[in-house]
């Protein structure tokens, strides 16, 4: 196996410091950062996990609602979603519902925070997130997970792992229902409101199957969601009726070939995403994608990683007539050399085209620098490196007002970094700059039609810092992580108003921090998880009386293992938000009090 | 020994317990305590009456629950959000409609919150909710009752609410076509502009039944009855199959025998708000940021403004002095500008309100 092929291990424990590494599909490219995101909690979604590992800030519209990400002081749309390597960013859209991915049915995910245009083409502006690939070795192991909790909260889910010969393979299967009645004060009254049409139901369905033969390898992937969601109303409107229902497949075959000093893998993914809002009729959207990756060793100090990827993207709904399919066409080129085991650098190329959308010639360019003590290390990075996100299918075809001779959004980036390794500590700090432009926005025009324009210029920058600690105490170890993201997005264009130059773009914190803890007793395993986000302003005027409040939570949860023979009962208590603090992650949208969570994870 | 080694290894917990506090003492607690805050708003309610000056109707964004009233005084001094202000920080709503001033008591239609919070006009204080209507849109009244439009869905017919001025009840409501949409009233008849039609729909309203749809313009939206008691009504054009614009907007003038008497095409689609001069002479109504003015008897319309440091024009009206008040939504990305004019289009003054300005409420000294 190739040796950039390293990945992440399967039964990471929690609160381990966030390492470094290759993952698998995510080529090593000296001067990036790729932090694995571990779904210690397997009965949460991928935003909860995003948000509470790495925090990032995620626009819940609600209570398991719709959740987008907004990544380094970017919007949903400047984050690309790699699954297996294949974009799922929906073709529509162009961003990714993270409450829909469910860890009950993921392996792996990590991050990878920046700019990576060449590395993965659109859309990889504020950073990019895989999820799943195919490197993982199975075992003949099986899972049943319950969850009962508040709101009318409770999960089902069945797994199974298995492996035999040349044959291995993985089923996941889940239900999720919540009322979600939650109460919350009514701000303004001294009433206690009950959250009303908020009630979300969704299952889920995994297969993977690979197969193994001399350096080879065959696999498919299929994944089916779906969800019915009420759609929670802002607290000043409590008897709403609208609902999202969602059906997605995304399937993807893979084969992987070892050849001398390198393999070539060849992926082809389909998606099917269909959304249905109330009784409108449904807006589909297909992908069809077509990658090939070969990496290549060139003697001892260069790695070669190029290869090519076609995707063919559709949509189909009463306001998105008649459109033919959009061929997309990327080259890249990832070339690493080591200069020593102390010096490396990597030089990225990528030439996308997109039919009647441009093209763009993408370079990188990233250098690191190791330090070895005798007991710990230092490395700095540093890289610069160009970005682009063509057009989402809604912004160019979209009936009325859809602008098909729209520009691919740019962006330029740079960013250095130093991680410290000492003994049982583990610190990163990153600082970036981006410049972007010809960012689009809706923009109403006569006869009440919007239409997208190219017409935004932001200037972001921030600081990223992570700290990974242990310390003994009476025979366990206390395991701590903190992180802290400080991020200015500025609007750097007059629109709409001189007044709007220079101010935070809305929805972006300018700070958010995480701080987890875990401390095992005996087999008794505390967690204390606190965050902490910032206030958002909701338009670019940046006052205060538009803006939303920032808040606090604290998190508690208490593990414990039951061993009977061969089987494993993991027994989990939660209480959420245990300070009862009234919050709002979008302007007047009420999330929870104080709640509680009981897992049963059974293990065969 | 013992004692002294656990004392030092609990160090970090007593570092994570006084972080912890440093965290909470950090947050600014969102939480709302409703007596603090009625008291602390009426200490600080300096806003006074607002019983002379302009109310202007801010929309908000679509499904972000921050519609607002701002109030421009006498003298030209802006405040905004008038309702929460004065009603201990209680979200107004999502998509505020309108507001109808009867006598003294404001009625705030909020579209998309599916509510009419009815409010004290001169202190904004909330005196009541009505809950029981779907997605309302204008308002009127005659005598001891008021009338409400109500589109009810984009898949049911809309409907007029009769509603009691006084106990805030729904009387009984009266299906008309879909979306129910402007009102006016004339010679003991409800005019009803169906916007997702071409029909206007009549009511009488003594029988309180439709007495008559008749056909004007493709989306029939504002209405005004001009110095000589015809109605006109203001349509804003539709869409081609292929959703190009059909630039077939339309003025449509009814005489007091309810017939179509005139039919003005306006060779482009126009924004669904009109006003009319103080002596009801010239109707004005706008497309993007351009405002045109209309001459009653004339064949045409003409540019009576063009504003190409604005965005889009949202909300029109005309002040009992004449100026006339023009709304710019900024395109929802920053809180909203209003535009006043003389009556010969000269530029007098701008203010800086909420989300969204789609309309005036003018109260004359």
């Amino acid at each position: 196996m190739c040796p950039f092929f390293l990945k992440a291990q399967s039964d990471t424990v929690l609160m381990r410091p966030i390492e470094i590494m290759g993952f698998g599909l995510v080529p090593y490219a000296t001067g990036d950062v790729v932090r694995v995101i571990h779904t210690v909690d397997p009965l949460k979604t991928l935003d909860a996990a995003l948000f509470s590992q790495a925090g990032i800030y995620m626009k819940n519209y609600g209570h398991q609602q719709l959740s987008t990400i907004s990544f380094r002081g970017t919007s949903a749309v400047h984050t690309n979603v790699l699954w297996h390597g294949i974009p799922v960013n929906a073709p529509t859209l162009g961003s990714t519902d993270f409450s829909q991915w469910h860890a009950w049915l993921i392996d792996d995910v990590a991050i990878q925070p920046g700019n990576q245009g060449a590395l993965y083409g659109s859309g990889s502006i504020g950073g990019t997130v895989f999820i799943d690939h195919f490197n993982k070795i199975r075992t003949n192991t099986a899972a049943i997970g319950l969850g009962l909790g508040s709101f009318g909260y409770n999960f089902q889910g069945g797994s199974a792992e298995y492996k035999k010969d040349q044959l291995q393979g993985t089923t996941h299967i889940y239900r999720e229902a919540i009322n979600n009645d939650f109460t919350y004060p009514l701000k303004g009254t001294d009433l206690i409101q009950t959250q009303q049409n908020a009630a979300a139901l969704s299952y889920g369905f995994r297969q993977e199957l690979q197969h193994f033969w001399n350096n080879q390898r065959l696999s498919v992937d299929l994944l089916l969601f779906y969800q019915h969601r009420e759609s929670q109303p802002v607290i000043s409107q409590n008897y709403a009726q609208d609902f999202i229902k969602t059906h997605n497949i995304k399937s993807v075959l893979e084969h992987f070939i070892d050849v001398n000093k390198g393999s070539i893998s060849t992926t082809l993914g389909w998606i099917n995403d269909q959304m249905i809002y109330n009784q409108n009729p449904a807006i589909r959207s297909q992908q069809i994608t077509l990658t090939q990756r070969y990496e290549y060793d060139i003697g001892h100090h260069f790695h070669l990683n190029s290869g090519f990827l076609i995707s063919l993207l559709a949509a189909k709904g009463s306001n998105l007539e008649n459109i033919n399919p959009q061929k997309q066409l990327d080259f890249f080129m990832i070339a690493t050399y080591r200069i020593n085991d102390r010096w490396s650098s990597t030089l990225g190329l990528r030439e996308s085209f997109m039919i009647d959308a441009g093209s763009k010639l993408l370079p990188s360019l990233g250098a690191e620098r190791k330090w070895i003590f005798p007991k710990g290390s230092l490395v700095s990075h540093a890289k610069i490196a160009k970005g682009f996100r063509y057009p989402t299918l809604n912004d160019r075809f979209w009936l009325p007002g859809g602008n098909p001779s729209l520009k691919p959004e740019q962006s330029a980036s740079t960013e250095i970094g130093f991680k410290v390794r000492y003994r049982k500590l583990n610190t990163q700090v990153n600082v970036y700059q981006t410049w972007a432009q010809d960012w689009i926005l809706w923009l109403p025009q006569s006869g009440n039609i919007w239409r997208p324009e190219n017409i935004q210029k932001v200037a972001i920058s921030g600081i990223e810092y992570v700290l990974g600690y242990q310390y003994s105490l009476n025979q366990t170890e206390l395991e701590s992580q903190v992180v802290l993201n400080f991020q200015r997005s500025i609007n750097k264009s007059a629109y709409p108003s001189q007044a709007a130059y220079g101010n935070q773009l809305p929805y972006v914190p300018y700070f958010t921090a995480i701080w987890s803890n875990k401390w095992p007793i005996k087999k008794l395993s505390i967690a204390l998880d606190q965050s902490y986000t910032s206030r958002r302003y909701t338009t670019l005027d940046q006052l205060d009386t538009y803006a939303v409040d920032p808040y606090f939570l604290l998190d508690v949860a208490a593990d414990y293992p039951l061993i009977l023979s061969k089987v494993t009962t993991q027994i989990s208590l939660k209480a959420n938000n245990i300070f009862n603090s009234y919050y709002e992650n979008i302007q007047n949208r009420a999330m929870p009090g104080i709640n509680f969570q009981l897992q049963i994870i059974i293990k065969l | 020994m013992i004692q002294a080694k656990y004392s030092f290894n609990s160090l970090p917990l007593y570092v994570l317990f006084f972080a912890t506090l440093f965290f909470v003492s950090c947050t600014e607690d969102p939480e709302v305590d409703p007596e603090n805050a009625s008291a602390d708003d009426t200490t600080e309610n300096t806003l006074g009456s607002f019983s002379s000056g302009i109310f202007v109707i801010n929309e908000g964004n679509f499904l972000s629950d921050d519609g607002s009233i701002s109030f421009i005084d006498s003298e030209g001094v802006v405040q905004n959000d008038i309702f929460s202000e004065n009603n201990a920080l209680l979200p107004l709503g999502d998509v505020v409609q309108s507001m109808y001033l009867w006598d003294t008591t404001a009625f705030i239609l909020v579209n998309n919150s599916n509510k009419i919070e009815v409010v004290d006009g001169d202190e904004m204080k909330l005196l009541h909710t009505i809950s029981d209507v779907s997605l309302p849109r204008y308002m009127v009244s005659e005598g001891d009752y008021g009338y409400i439009s109500e589109w009810v869905s984009f898949i049911d017919r809309g409907r007029i609410s009769i509603l009691d001025l006084n106990t805030y009840e729904i009387l009984d409501t009266i299906n008309v076509g879909f979306g129910a949409e402007a009102l006016v009233i004339r010679d003991n008849k409800l005019y009803v502009s169906n916007n997702f039609e071409k029909t206007l729909s009549i009511m009488d309203l003594t029988t309180r039944e439709i007495i008559q749809t008749i056909t004007v313009g493709t989306s029939p939206a504002a209405m005004i009855i001009d110095q000589n008691r015809d109605l006109w009504i203001l349509c804003s054009g539709g869409y081609n199959a292929d959703f190009t614009l059909a630039n077939n907007g339309s003025l449509v003038r009814l005489d007091s025998n309810d017939e179509v008497i005139q039919e003005i095409a306006l060779g482009m689609n126009v924004t669904g708000k009109m006003a009319a001069n103080v002596d009801l002479s010239t109707l004005y109504f706008y497309n993007g940021t351009t405002v045109y003015s209309y001459g009653i008897g004339d064949e045409s319309c003409d540019t009576f403004i063009e504003n190409t440091s604005a965005i889009a024009f949202y909300g029109i009206g005309v002040a009992p002095d004449g100026d006339v008040y023009i709304g710019d939504s900024k395109g929802f990305q920053s809180l909203g500008s209003v535009y006043v004019y003389d009556q010969m289009g000269g530029a007098k003054e701008e203010f800086q309100v909420g989300r969204g300005p789609n309309g005036f409420v003018f109260i004359p000294d």
